[in-house]
């Protein structure tokens, strides 16, 4: 199958967990059909089912009719990723905002076990940049660079 | 909509409190509750010391990694061990990568981590 890159995959869907699996996994694939390999892809679904939980866990959960956009912009030597949604509080785009600008783990155990920003943190180790960004209608948006490094 | 994740388990020859349990498909968000449960229903029944089987999982995000974390915990501590067999290198990668690779008794083959039961 021949594929000209860039090409982008949107997906918009309700705030709800059990839809993110679906989308994950199409992304994925769709990776490895565009000739990425099976790890890169991999990756890639780690990434966006991590974004897509926290943007439904820190932002529009319990709110039935919001929705999560993710985008995927796939080049021929990297992916860039990008999640939207509405609905975060002050305090929790605020969270959002601190997971990310942590450098580090402090304790893999405690933050694995409580699931608090491990997500991110898998994010931050597997991708080349990760920015977050709300607009004055209060759409939060995380953006993620991943870059294929061997297929 | 929710993933498929199944669970067996089955008895080991001689081996008292102890199980094989084999997990079939994707470990996440979606299905850690139920995951969860069936763990600690072993637990409960005094099947304390589990070597869980990978070789049919294909995915496992942050959600899961944390509870199979918190089997670990929970095992050792009522005196047992959760050990994990057969994982597919793409989910050995994360682990690795942030770190978790020591605190989690990992096992590259059922033989070896039947033998660490004795």
């Amino acid at each position: 199958m021949s594929v000209t890159f860039p090409y982008t995959i949107t997906i918009k869907f309700p705030s709800d967990l059990t839809v993110i699996p679906p989308v994950r996994k199409f992304i994925s694939e769709a990776l490895q059909v565009s000739g990425f390999s099976t790890k890169f892809a991999f990756r890639t679904e780690i990434i966006v089912d991590a974004i897509c939980n926290n943007a439904i866990a820190y932002g529009s959960a319990g709110n039935a009719d919001s929705e999560v956009s993710v985008s995927c912009e796939i080049c021929a030597d990297c992916v860039e990723i990008a999640v939207k949604d509405r609905g975060g509080s002050a305090a929790n785009v605020e969270r959002l905002r601190e997971a990310i600008r942590r450098s580090r783990l402090e304790s893999p155990t405690k933050e694995l076990e409580e699931d608090t920003g491990m997500g991110l943190e898998i994010v931050k180790l597997l991708s080349e940049a990760i920015e977050l960004s709300v607009d004055e209608n209060n759409l939060t948006s995380i953006n993620v660079i991943s870059r294929r490094e061997d297929g | 909509m929710e993933t498929q994740i199944q669970i067996t388990c089955e008895e080991i020859p001689g081996k008292a409190n102890a199980r094989i349990v084999r997990f079939t498909g994707d470990l996440d968000a979606t299905n850690v509750d139920f995951t969860t449960e069936q763990i600690f229903s072993y637990f409960g029944d005094g099947i304390i010391r589990i070597i869980a089987d990978f070789k049919q999982m294909r995915y496992v995000n942050s959600t899961g990694l944390g509870i199979l974390l918190h089997f670990n915990k929970s095992a050792k501590e009522k005196g047992g061990c959760f050990k994990i067999v057969n994982l597919n290198e793409n989910v050995y990668e994360i682990i690795e990568i942030i770190g978790a690779a020591s605190l989690l008794d990992i096992y590259e083959e059922m033989s070896e981590a039947l033998a660490s039961l004795e």
